[in-house]
């Protein structure tokens, strides 16, 4: 091996793409993993009889669950938001009262509407669980994931949203117009499943996305018992960091510090400060701050 | 294949979705992955990797015209993610115990670090362009030998050329690529 292209590990996106222009594969691997995906998707639809086969044709139905967990361990990619990030990291900030263990009881349930996936998602979580107590790099970038997908619940992600279907709402500031979600049924589905990675005193922080006590136009609001959604009209932010720029400040049983240096669409770079806590065995993100520390910030 | 594409072609059959789809990124998925476990993987654990991103996205990808864009950077980020999931497993089991993953007490991070990252990417590109330059087949030929770590033999049924075609031509072009990467200060 030529060690001077050990280089190339770790690239950025770029260097990614640049590197998957050239020709990577031969047909024959092209045509093995394609099966092996298969045979997978297969396993994962637990539909052995009606098998997916290269000639075949079969519906099958996504489990709500597991789109979600899966969901939640990619990101989303849509445009991109620059405001709602700057909005967000506005009113996200380190608590003032030093930190405290949580006493609450965790809401953690994984619903299994369609199919039984239980033993699977045991496994799964055994393993998970086990990487993470010993990984609290792991740990880290998970939690940045959730972050990542929070931050953009403003512009509609991962809440099944359906720009076809309006609702307009008059306010003394105009109309407003909001989206059907399909995924929730109330602003407090979405509030518990979230409630899976971030505290009960983190997300109060947020009750402009769900409770209209709170703002006259919230993010959710129901209307004619269906929930929908005011979906902003600003772009994604994407926090982009590799796992070299995760720094771990401190790391106990029931409390986690990390910081991360991230970059934006905009090629703005953040230092993401993360304080997290565990909560019946989970760890969850209690607060985050984000500081901008990009060259053109003027001074 | 934009989403909508995606989502057409899946609505009348899966199967050629799923396929045209893997066809699409599978190059772009492999890079992701490779990139990331060349050091601590074999090549079956790379191939199981992008099978398993695949299946995932066959799977979760949503039909509710979210993505009606592009794909790319959806299936990117799915990537990027089990990839580093994957090189966690595989760097555990090789070198390191838990006592040793737990003693993560560095500081908070530095512009200088970012700064290290954004030269060393400035290498990168120098050294993508450099290769760009040798133009075809060497370029190819150059990656897959120094980078994939393929063998002579098998970059030449890639390429439909004789091994000893290959080894010559990887070898000369390894040698301009060093000439003109010395030119610019940088050591292959």
């Amino acid at each position: 091996m030529e060690h001077g292209f050990n280089m190339l590990e770790n690239a950025s996106d770029k260097s990614l793409e640049r590197l998957s222009e050239r020709r990577v594969l031969t047909a024959k691997e092209k045509e093995r993993m394609l099966k092996m995906s298969m045979d997978k998707l297969n396993k994962m639809n637990n539909n052995s009889d009606d098998e997916l086969q290269v000639s075949g044709v079969e519906q099958y139905k996504r489990p709500k669950w597991y789109g979600f967990a899966t969901a939640a361990a990619s990101l989303l990619l849509v445009g991109g938001i620059v405001g709602g990030g700057i909005y967000l990291s506005r009113n996200a900030h380190v608590p003032d009262e030093p930190m405290t263990e949580v006493t609450t009881t965790s809401e953690t349930t994984v619903a299994t509407e369609e199919y039984d996936f239980s033993a699977e998602v045991s496994q799964i979580e055994a393993g998970m669980e086990d990487m993470l107590r010993n990984e609290p790099h792991a740990v880290a970038d998970s939690l940045m994931m959730k972050l990542n997908q929070f931050v953009n619940l403003t512009i509609g992600w991962n809440v099944g949203e359906d720009k076809q279907v309006k609702k307009k709402l008059e306010t003394s500031s105009g109309t407003v117009e909001y989206y059907r979600c399909y995924d929730f049924d109330k602003p407090e589905d979405v509030k518990a499943k979230y409630r899976e990675y971030f505290t009960e005193s983190f997300l109060n922080r947020y009750e402009y996305l769900w409770n209209e006590h709170v703002v006259e136009t919230p993010i959710f609001k129901v209307f004619d018992g269906k929930l929908y959604h005011r979906s902003e009209n600003i772009d994604a932010v994407i926090y982009s960091y590799t796992q070299n720029d995760i720094k771990i400040n401190s790391f106990d049983e029931t409390s986690f510090n990390f910081t991360v240096a991230c970059r934006t669409q905009d090629n703005n770079q953040h230092l993401l400060n993360i304080v997290c806590v565990k909560e019946s065995d989970e760890w969850k993100i209690d607060s985050y701050s984000d500081r901008l520390i990009s060259d053109d910030i003027p001074e | 294949m934009t989403g909508a594409e995606y989502s057409a072609l899946r609505e009348s059959s899966p199967e050629k979705a799923y396929a045209a789809l893997f066809g699409n990124y599978c190059d772009y998925v492999y890079a992701i992955v490779y990139n990331k476990l060349r050091s601590v993987a074999q090549r079956e654990d790379i191939e199981e990797c992008v099978s398993d991103i695949f299946a995932d996205i066959f799977l979760t990808y949503s039909n509710s015209g979210e993505f009606a864009g592009d794909m790319k950077g959806f299936i990117g980020t799915v990537s990027k993610r089990r990839a580093i999931n994957a090189y966690h497993r595989f760097a555990s089991r090789s070198e390191h115990d838990s006592g040793e993953s737990d003693d993560y007490l560095a500081g908070v991070a530095s512009r200088t670090d970012i700064e290290s990252e954004h030269e060393l990417e400035e290498r990168r590109c120098i050294l993508l362009n450099k290769i760009d330059e040798l133009g075809e087949p060497d370029s190819t030929i150059i990656l897959q030998k120094y980078y994939y770590d393929r063998s002579s033999a098998e970059i030449a049924k890639m390429l439909s050329m004789k091994p000893s075609a290959v080894r010559m031509r990887a070898s000369r072009a390894l040698d301009k690529l060093r000439k003109t990467l010395a030119e610019v200060g940088i050591t292959l």
